[in-house]
């Protein structure tokens, strides 16, 4: 499926063609829940946000703009009425739980690759990444894990192209980082014998 | 020059830009990076809960569009209300008709607590409902005990009695008023200044207190009685073929409602008009006019009077259907007094000789059949 036959999906949709709308459900909607559940945790909170983004879609549809970034736009709407909805399902004390975002890279997630020592690695890396601020992850996520350009990612998350990029450098520049400094650590492992928090 | 992983990463497209690189390490390091994202796994909903949120989704825009229908149509209706209030507030203001449209407005919305209801009760104009115990006269009068009535001006009370109850009630301009069973009277909680107004439904005795400046005016659904100080039956019942009026004492001017018109008509004292409902037509007698009224000494008169129409006074009276299994009979007029005191079996064995008549007695149902 080419984006260029879902905005014809989304147009279809807005003119109120019933099965558009059944199909922009069916192309997006495991993106949507994969993106959101990273976001929020409580699966009940994510899928009765995406009910709520397509309900909203079928009630305003002769509002919506025909010629939107669809994918961006229904990532946007969706982030929204998450934030929402857990904003008044979790009590309001636990304001650092208000913004979080979690890659999902657990390791038994994650295809075993033959080669041991590269595997030690992206065992290490996928530990640091999950370490990185939230903002940071999200937009990784966004822009590798979706493919999406800096521009839909900015939309997205509601920032400029030009924190988004920021966002990315950052992500990848303290990743770098952290794997040398865990390497010297290492190095001091094997020379003092510390114990493994050290690297932290 | 050799290029940060960062600079790489960040850049329009990374992917192109690090098959470019030469150094091995940075290029090494980008590779894994995106090899991790790329391979996030996506958390994919369940089969299930992938056809029931769709389920859910397609069930609600069904349920909001029918809504937005019906709020598009109530808004029509709205304006459409909101125009023909306008007209009447005009129509109104030259005809002066509001306090009755009003009356029947009220009157019309409480006619289902005639067989709803099984005590007598009061229906305020702000919904607020009193139950009334046997027995008791209920007593609105200004001079009356009960001040909270007064307050609101302008509502309606709705007075209801069920089958199988009778009632006194004084108004508030002192008249006073006997309801049979099976009957409703609707007034303002405080009568207008020039006019006093009420709705009837089912039978009343009228003892109405004089006011030559304040004519008293009871509206029924086939005609309305004018009333300057007096005493008389209305009879006036859905189920009746006929509607009465008698007059006691005094002066009453009668004039037709609805479908029903005829020349304003003036009662002379112990005289009785008889609307027939069929042929709308108004009858004049001076026979029996202590008839009428004889219910309110719990008496049934009956001169004549076919068996069909004491049966249909039966039921109210004593709130229990009362079926003829036989159409033989119902012709038969009788004339004599009927003691509504007594249980109504024994009533019914006068009017049906119990040698060639069965009587079947259910659970408020008497069935009388033919032997």
């Amino acid at each position: 499926m080419t984006n260029h036959s879902h905005i014809e999906y989304w147009q279809r949709f807005i003119q109120g063609d019933q099965e558009a709308f059944r199909s922009l459900y069916d192309v997006y909607v495991n993106s949507l829940f994969s993106y959101a559940i990273r976001y929020c945790a409580d699966e009940e909170i994510v899928k009765d946000s995406i009910h709520d983004l397509f309900v909203d879609l079928h009630r305003y549809r002769s509002r919506l703009n025909p010629n939107v970034n669809v994918k961006a736009y229904l990532f946007g709407s969706l982030r929204r009425k998450v934030a929402e909805s857990k904003k008044k399902s979790i009590n309001r004390s636990i304001s650092a739980e208000d913004y979080h975002f979690r890659l999902g890279l657990a390791t038994e997630d994650y295809i075993t690759l033959p080669d041991d020592k590269e595997n030690e690695v992206l065992t290490k890396l996928r530990v640091e990444m999950e370490k990185l601020p939230h903002r940071q992850k999200e937009a990784l996520y966004l822009r590798f894990t979706c493919d999406m350009s800096y521009e839909q990612v900015a939309q997205i998350m509601d920032i400029s192209i030009a924190s988004c990029r920021t966002f990315i450098y950052r992500a990848i520049k303290d990743l770098r980082l952290r794997m040398e400094n865990s390497k010297i650590s290492q190095l001091l492992f094997i020379a003092f014998l510390p114990t493994r928090d050290i690297s932290k | 020059m050799e290029r940060k992983v960062e600079d790489i990463l960040s850049g329009e497209s990374p992917r192109e830009d690090l098959d470019k690189e030469v150094a091995n390490d940075t290029r090494k390091w980008g590779e894994h990076i995106l090899k991790i994202l790329k391979l996030a796994k996506p958390h994919k909903l369940s089969s299930d809960a992938y056809t029931a949120l769709w389920t859910r989704i397609e069930e609600t825009t069904k349920k909001a569009s029918q809504r937005d229908r019906q709020i598009r149509i109530f808004k029509y209706s709205a304006v459409a209300c909101a125009l023909i209030a306008l007209s009447f507030l005009f129509w109104n203001i030259q005809d002066r008709n509001a306090p009755y449209d009003s009356l029947l407005y009220s009157a019309m919305n409480n006619q289902n607590l005639i067989t709803e209801e099984e005590e007598v009760s009061i229906r305020r104009g702000d919904g607020r409902q009193t139950l009334i115990s046997d027995g008791e006269v209920i007593d609105l009068s200004l001079n009356g005990r009960n001040e909270n009535w007064q307050k609101k001006a302008s509502t309606f009370n709705t007075l209801t009695v069920p089958y199988g109850k009778r009632i006194e009630v004084i108004l508030p301009d002192n008249s006073k008023v006997w309801l049979n069973a099976g009957s409703q009277l609707t007034f303002p909680t405080v009568f207008d200044a020039d006019e006093r107004q009420v709705y009837l439904e089912g039978e009343g005795y009228f003892d109405v207190e004089g006011d030559p400046k304040r004519p008293f005016y009871v509206h029924t659904a086939n005609m309305v009685v004018k009333v300057l100080g007096t005493t008389f039956n209305i009879s006036s019942y859905k189920d009746d073929a006929f509607a009465s009026t008698v007059l006691l004492s005094g002066e009453i001017e009668l004039q037709g409602t609805g479908e029903t018109s005829f020349e304003p008509q003036i009662l002379k004292p112990g005289t009785a008009a008889i609307l027939r409902k069929d042929s709308k037509s108004l009858s004049i007698s001076t026979e029996a006019v202590e008839d009428h009224i004889s219910w309110r000494q719990k008496q049934l008169i009956l001169k004549n009077t076919p068996l069909a129409e004491i049966i249909a006074r039966l039921e109210r009276v004593y709130n229990t259907d009362i079926t003829v299994e036989s159409a033989s009979g119902a012709n038969e007029t009788f004339s004599g007094r009927l003691d509504l005191t007594q249980p109504l079996t024994n009533l019914l064995t006068t009017l049906y000789n119990p040698l060639e008549y069965q009587l079947q007695k259910e659970e408020r149902r008497i069935i009388i059949n033919k032997r």
